[in-house]
């Protein structure tokens, strides 16, 4: 029996193919082989993820300075857009397309963990704005998000109990297609009662960054009811799917 | 304090916008802006397989890109004309990610232009002429295109969560199973 274990226990560090053959006759054999197999497992995934993100930083440094993702051009055009910019030399959209593109990654990320949050499968606008108010470096964003509801309620004062029902629109808008083919002149008729939450107003309102575990816990708590309020477009009160498309 | 100043004159820039972007819905012609395919192109990267995008989310997301792209290059052309130069430089845009808050941007991006840098300096930029065949490069639509430093940004990001296709694995790992490379959906 000591002779069979010494060996038995030398075949895992080695990884061989023979270690199911002597684990058989072993009295530890069956349940040493689901974990030893699973480690293989893990560990192959690993190699191959590892390998491939090398070969994809090998081959970026070759040809994404020539295939950027975003133009050269438009980033330029942006860049010039305000007044009292100055001279741009040729580098800064080559260096401003990368920085953009990490940008919308990481904005992205941020949206998605939030979506998740809220089972669901579907990358929603308050997912973006969840993103925007939890993140103090995004604070120069969050003028960006009421003014985009204003836009859909036009002459409706800026705050969140307008937010609701500017959700509920803009539920509709995505299924045309087009973000910036929202219907103006809809009926602002409210479909629901007005959201009045006082903790989230303060989050919205107030220009400096907030303190970063009540903000994110306040903010969590708001996005799942704006969430719901998005999605009872009709007045249900838990739809089973979001109506956005994409 | 500069944040909250800043802040302000993106107010009023972002208020000139608006009032053209409402005039001028569907031309383009005024407006500065990006290419939709492009950006989701770069959203679906970042997300697995199965998720989809609404299409507000898509219009959020990109204008909060063009409003980041105005934000620091405000603040880097303040830069150059602090120092009496005609025209804003790399430099001032990786002062300014740092000054604005985006310390994570400034090592990958100062790696990228000294990349490109070098890249020009050893045979130009070929933007014009399309890849040669002999190249060799395989074709993976929809890859992802990271550098190291970007990982290692990236990574710092996303906060540890277990995924489906890495359950059991390191936090790291896990954090991702986005989809990076392994649902080529594209």
């Amino acid at each position: 029996m000591d002779n069979q274990q010494l060996p038995y226990a030398g075949q895992p560090a080695a990884a061989g193919a023979g270690a199911p053959v002597p684990g058989v006759p072993g009295a530890g054999g069956p349940p040493a082989v689901p974990h030893h197999h699973l480690l293989q497992q893990q560990q192959a995934q690993l190699q191959a993820f590892w390998a491939y993100q090398r070969q994809e930083a090998e081959r970026a440094s070759a040809s994404d300075f020539k295939n950027h993702q975003l133009p050269l051009a438009r980033i330029k055009k942006i860049m010039k857009a305000d007044e009292d910019v100055r001279m741009i030399s040729a580098e800064a959209p080559v260096l401003f397309a990368k920085a953009c593109e990490l940008f919308i990654l990481e904005l992205t990320i941020r949206s998605w963990l939030h979506a998740e949050e809220n089972k669901r499968r579907t990358l929603q606008r308050n997912d973006v704005a969840a993103a925007i108010a939890r993140t103090d470096v995004f604070d120069f964003l969050v003028d960006i998000v009421p003014r985009e509801e204003a836009k859909e309620e036009p002459g409706s004062a800026l705050g969140f109990a307008a937010g609701g029902p500017a959700g509920a629109v803009g539920a509709a808008g995505p299924a045309a297609g087009l973000p910036y083919y929202y219907p103006p002149m809809g009926q602002p008729a409210p479909m629901m009662p007005a959201w009045h939450v006082p903790a989230w107003d303060p989050a919205w309102q107030q220009g400096a960054a907030p303190d970063v575990d009540q903000g994110a816990a306040g903010s969590f708590s708001e996005e799942g009811q704006q969430g719901f309020a998005g999605h009872g477009g009709a007045a249900a009160s838990f739809p089973p799917a979001p109506p956005s498309s994409e | 304090m500069a944040g909250n100043k800043k802040r302000g004159g993106r107010n009023m820039d972002q208020v000139k916008k608006a009032a053209v972007r409402s005039d001028g819905v569907g031309g383009s012609a005024t407006n500065a802006e990006l290419p939709m395919a492009n950006l989701v192109r770069l959203i679906k990267k970042v997300l697995p397989g199965k998720a989809k995008i609404g299409g507000a989310a898509k219009g959020l997301t990109h204008d909060c890109a063009v409003e980041f792209v105005g934000f620091v290059g405000d603040e880097a052309s303040e830069k150059a004309k602090a120092e009496h130069r005609r025209t804003v430089a790399p430099e001032d845009y990786l002062g300014s990610f740092g000054d604005l808050g985006f310390d994570r941007y400034v090592d990958p991006m100062d790696a990228y232009i000294h990349g490109y840098r070098e890249f020009e300096r050893a045979g130009g930029n070929r933007r014009v002429a399309p890849p040669p065949p002999a190249a060799a490069t395989p074709l993976t639509p929809g890859g992802p295109t990271f550098t190291d430093a970007e990982l290692q940004f990236l990574r710092s990001v996303i906060p540890s969560r277990s995924d489906d296709e890495y359950s059991g694995s390191s936090p790291a790992i896990g954090g991702y199973g986005y989809g990076y490379g392994y649902g080529k959906n594209m």
